[in-house]
């Protein structure tokens, strides 16, 4: 399954942010690219290709943001677009490319991580053609996490509101994929979404 | 210039000094006194009753006179043309009953002096000028039809052909000329309207295209805005990330927050075409939608009604405003619901008919720790606050009462 996500921004504090963010948030990352060339050569290497992509629209070289899309489409990569330009006609060009999201910047945490989930979700759902679906396995603790998880809440905000630490989060975020046999998080957005 | 148009000039007058009908005036009283002369030599000439030589000389003298105060002393009135509408009506009305009557030329000059008058008269008055002629012809008409015997005949038909021979040529010219100068300034004006609105059209299409340029850097600038808040952001994200102390973490999710609100303002200016203000009943509630959520609450946790008769506020004092208003949101959705079984935060925006704009934010929760807070704002986001409200030059008040008020009150400035 192509789960990991590559971040297609010029600018690398921004992209830096980005990975941080999602990988703390159990989330692969695929790897940075700061123009098209580098991000298509990510499907080139026969290693598992990105399943999403999160990509700005105006980064470096020839190729903007909106034509890759189209690009990465082909190779069934999902995309988020994550860009500063909000203007009309930027905003119907990019839907021709049937986006999962359009995040204006700056972007709130909630805001990406509700776009890589419905991302993710999009991108099983056609992969899993579907197949059977798992019974998840959770307490009462690990479904009120769950449940937030599913609002695009980061692990700090779940903590503060469930009043308990980080650390106890990330323990039951843990032990969410241990129980029902999931490797990763976006599986488990996946099911819980189902 | 050729001698004729040389001529013009010098009879007509300048287009720089006269209006058109007061040149085709001053034109038609010179003509007028060539013909009269020529009438008054033909006249005597062929033997016409002598009459019509002294009547040729009354309209010569009227002619002169007012064709001098017309063209040397820009006499040009409605009155001046009635009253070569009068002395027409008189000399020319004596000269029909001496020129054959019904037999002559002198139907015809009425008409074409009608003519030529209604051209240069005001709208206002061309109805007079063409009851007084077509009045004076029918009287003549009628004088004639009833006292046949006043009308003197031409002594011989050839002596009439000479008499009607001049009249007509003469007729034919006159009307040729003012027709000419009135076509020459018709031509002149279209060209230049033409010529005119090609220009405007020009300037028109330089200035929206010049407006489009503009308009695309603002785009541009509040662009590159947002893409470098985001960089700050991400920064601050990073730094956050990799400090271990909660508190330090704290403050820079807060300034993130802080970042947010600002950039808010300029998405809104963005996605709106309103390039130099925002409506801030929109940009509150998407505010308090986005700090509710990043506070792990909900947006039905926050109200905001704005009910100002203009809402839409210049980009500075929306940042301002907004930054107080994230303040005092973030506040209260950090401390003052712990416990609290229902949450809400309500924020108004109101102004009175002296332009005093209210803030007013209010919770219900457990209320400030410290009511003395506001003279010793201990912590960064009240003194933040205070600094706010001192840049508007507005008060603050805090009220303790089933949860914490803060009202704001400001002067809106003219915009």
């Amino acid at each position: 399954m192509n789960n990991a996500i590559l971040i297609v921004e010029d600018e690398l504090i921004t992209a830096n942010g980005i990975a941080d963010l999602l990988t703390d948030e159990g989330f692969p990352i695929a790897g940075m690219a700061v123009d098209a060339q580098a991000a298509l050569s990510f499907f080139d290497t026969g290693k598992e290709y990105p399943g999403i992509a999160i990509c700005d629209i105006n980064i470096q070289g020839d190729v903007d943001g909106i034509t890759l899309a189209k690009q990465l489409k082909e190779h069934n990569c999902e995309v988020v677009f994550l860009t500063a330009y909000s203007d009309n006609t930027t905003l119907y060009k990019a839907f021709g490319t049937d986006p999962v999201m359009y995040i204006v910047k700056p972007f709130t945490d909630k805001q990406l991580l509700t776009a890589v989930h419905m991302a993710f979700h999009r991108l099983m759902k056609k992969q899993d053609k579907g197949e059977t679906k798992t019974e998840l396995l959770l307490t009462k603790r690990e479904k009120e996490i769950a449940a937030l998880v599913m609002r695009g809440f980061t692990s700090k905000q779940i903590a503060a509101q469930l009043f308990i630490s980080l650390e106890t989060v990330k323990t039951h975020r843990k032990s969410m994929l241990q129980k029902n046999n999931i490797h990763n998080f976006s599986q488990l957005i996946h099911l819980l979404y189902q | 210039m050729s001698l004729l148009k040389k001529a013009e000039l010098s009879i007509a007058g300048s287009s720089d000094t006269f209006l058109l009908e007061h040149r085709v005036f001053n034109l038609s009283c010179f003509i007028i006194i060539i013909f009269c002369l020529q009438g008054m030599i033909i006249n005597y000439a062929i033997g016409l009753n002598i009459v019509t030589v002294w009547l040729s000389f009354l309209g010569l003298m009227v002619s002169i006179t007012i064709f001098y105060l017309s063209r040397y002393k820009y006499w040009f009135t409605p009155v001046t043309i009635l009253t070569y509408t009068f002395a027409t009506m008189v000399v020319l009305g004596a000269m029909h009953f001496y020129n054959g009557g019904s037999y002559g030329p002198i139907i015809y000059l009425f008409i074409m002096l009608l003519n030529i008058f209604l051209l240069i008269s005001q709208r206002t008055y061309q109805l007079i000028i063409y009851g007084l002629l077509s009045g004076t012809v029918l009287l003549l008409l009628l004088m004639e039809h009833y006292y046949p015997r006043l009308v003197v005949p031409y002594d011989s038909v050839s002596e009439r052909l000479i008499d009607h021979t001049t009249a007509i040529l003469y007729s034919m010219f006159f009307t040729m000329l003012v027709i000419r100068t009135f076509k020459n300034s018709y031509d002149k004006d279209r060209i230049l309207i033409i010529s005119q609105k090609d220009e405007l059209q020009e300037a028109y299409a330089a200035s929206m295209k010049k407006n489009q340029y503009i308009e695309s850097l603002i785009k541009e600038i509040h662009h590159r805005v947002n893409n470098n808040l985001q960089v700050i952001s991400s920064m601050l994200l990073l730094q956050s990330n990799r400090v271990n102390d909660e508190k330090i973490r704290d403050v820079l999710e807060e300034s993130r927050g802080r970042i947010a609100a600002i950039a808010l303002v300029h998405q809104k200016l963005y996605m709106h075409n309103e390039l130099a203000k925002v409506n801030i009943s929109e940009y509150l509630h998407s505010l308090c939608e986005t700090i509710a959520t990043t506070s792990a609450y909900e947006a039905r946790h926050v109200r905001t009604e704005v009910t100002l008769a203009d809402p839409l506020l210049n980009i500075d004092l929306a940042i301002l405003m907004g930054l107080m208003v994230n303040e005092l949101v973030s506040n209260s959705f950090k401390h003052a619901f712990i416990d609290c079984p229902s949450p809400m935060i309500n924020i108004s925006l109101s102004s009175d008919s002296n332009g005093i704009m209210t803030l007013r934010v209010s919770d219900n929760g457990r209320g400030m720790p410290d009511s003395d807070a506001k003279q010793n704002p201990a912590s960064f986001g009240l003194r933040l606050l205070d600094i706010l409200v001192k840049q508007l030059n507005g008060r603050l008040d805090i009220i303790q009462d089933n949860g914490t008020h803060i009202l704001i009150q400001l002067q809106r400035k003219n915009e």
